[in-house]
């Protein structure tokens, strides 16, 4: 991420502190999409993902006076959001996993539709299923691993970013993560990739 | 500690490298089509946001009350000399005397005008109802107030924002 993006948030959020609020509306949206995406990667439900996703946002907001900006937001951000995210996964335990198809964002069934007037149906579904296969598979790595693959293809963050949020050396990072897409792809049919 | 990066590159195969690129470009593509947030989610978030403990700390987060209380004060004052303009000081004084016990005292024996009639269906209401009764009309009662009480401090708190 951009310095100056950097330094950008940390302006929003003293202006916030400062009493214009509104200014907590650009923050959420800047980062909602990636921070869902990272969350979904726990819930692996939209529907909970969008709550903690939520959830966390209040949480920021309610820390806020406590964010030190002298680091990125997007660090303390996506540190809250995992605990969160693993929070949220500890509560789930012991509740019923469907196993059919998760229903899409819009809490619809995932059946085709015959009206469907997008230009292929049938890769549509094929990419959706393959992002099915994707999905199970990054939930049967270990936790570590899924959480690298989180953060930096789900939450989007660099490297380097990683590595300070992990408090590990940027070499180790770069190496966990070839590892961790290594045994993604051992968990995946020889034809997905 | 494992091997840094660099090393790591020497350890694998060409074939590997391009294997993981291309389950990089994969993983980017499903994120692209994973599903997403309704468009109105950050406005969604920024309504149901609390009354944060760092703004009950701000001296700017009071104003809203601050200023309401204050336009009541200052109305309340204005009431109070406006009679000066019309009336000699003793009459002022004697109405402003008449006002506040007429403030004070009309609620207090409004109270005791209706008390025994009140205490007297209240009565007649404890013999009628079972205790079972009794205590579930507390409950709905003590659940009605609290709700009330909530309701204000919720509008206090939005007022103050």
């Amino acid at each position: 991420m951009a310095l100056s993006a950097e330094r950008d948030d940390a302006e929003l959020v003293r202006r916030i502190l400062d009493g214009e609020g509104e200014h907590f509306e650009t923050l959420v949206a800047r980062y909602q999409t990636r921070l869902f995406r990272f969350i979904s990667r726990f819930t692996n439900d939209a529907e909970d993902a969008r709550d903690v996703t939520q959830e966390v946002f209040l949480k920021i907001y309610g820390a806020l006076d406590s964010f030190d900006p002298r680091y990125r937001f997007s660090t303390w951000l996506f540190r809250i959001a995992g605990n969160a995210a693993i929070d949220h996964l500890r509560r789930r335990r012991g509740r019923t996993i469907s196993l059919d198809l998760p229903p899409d964002e819009e809490g619809e069934s995932r059946a085709i539709d015959p009206r469907d007037h997008r230009p292929d149906p049938l890769e549509d579904l094929s990419r959706r299923r393959l992002r099915q296969t994707i999905d199970e598979a990054i939930e049967k790595l270990p936790d570590d691993y899924r959480e690298l693959i989180s953060l930096r293809h789900y939450g989007e963050l660099p490297y380097e970013e990683i590595a300070e949020l992990k408090g590990m050396p940027l070499g180790t990072v770069k190496n966990k993560l070839f590892r961790a897409r290594q045994a993604l792809r051992d968990l995946l049919p020889p034809d997905a990739v | 500690m494992e091997s840094p990066d660099p090393e790591t590159m020497r350890l694998v195969s060409a074939a590997d490298f391009e294997r993981d690129r291309k389950l990089e470009v994969l993983l980017d593509e499903m994120v692209a089509i994973s599903p997403l947030l309704p468009p109105d989610f950050a406005a969604r978030v920024v309504s149901a946001r609390p009354f944060a403990p760092w703004e009950v700390r701000r001296a700017w987060a009071w104003k809203a009350p601050l200023l309401a209380i204050s336009g009541l004060l200052a109305a309340s004052l204005a009431v109070f000399l406006a009679p000066l303009g019309q009336l000699a000081p003793g009459t002022s004084l004697a109405v402003w005397g008449e006002l506040l016990a007429a403030a004070l005292a009309s609620p207090v024996s409004a109270v005791l005008e209706v008390a025994p009639a009140l205490l007297a269906a209240a009565d007649s209401l404890r013999a009628a109802v079972t205790p079972g009764a009794g205590l579930a009309l507390l409950g709905v009662g003590t659940a009605f107030g609290a709700a009330t009480i909530g309701l204000l401090r919720r509008r206090t708190v939005r007022a103050t924002r």
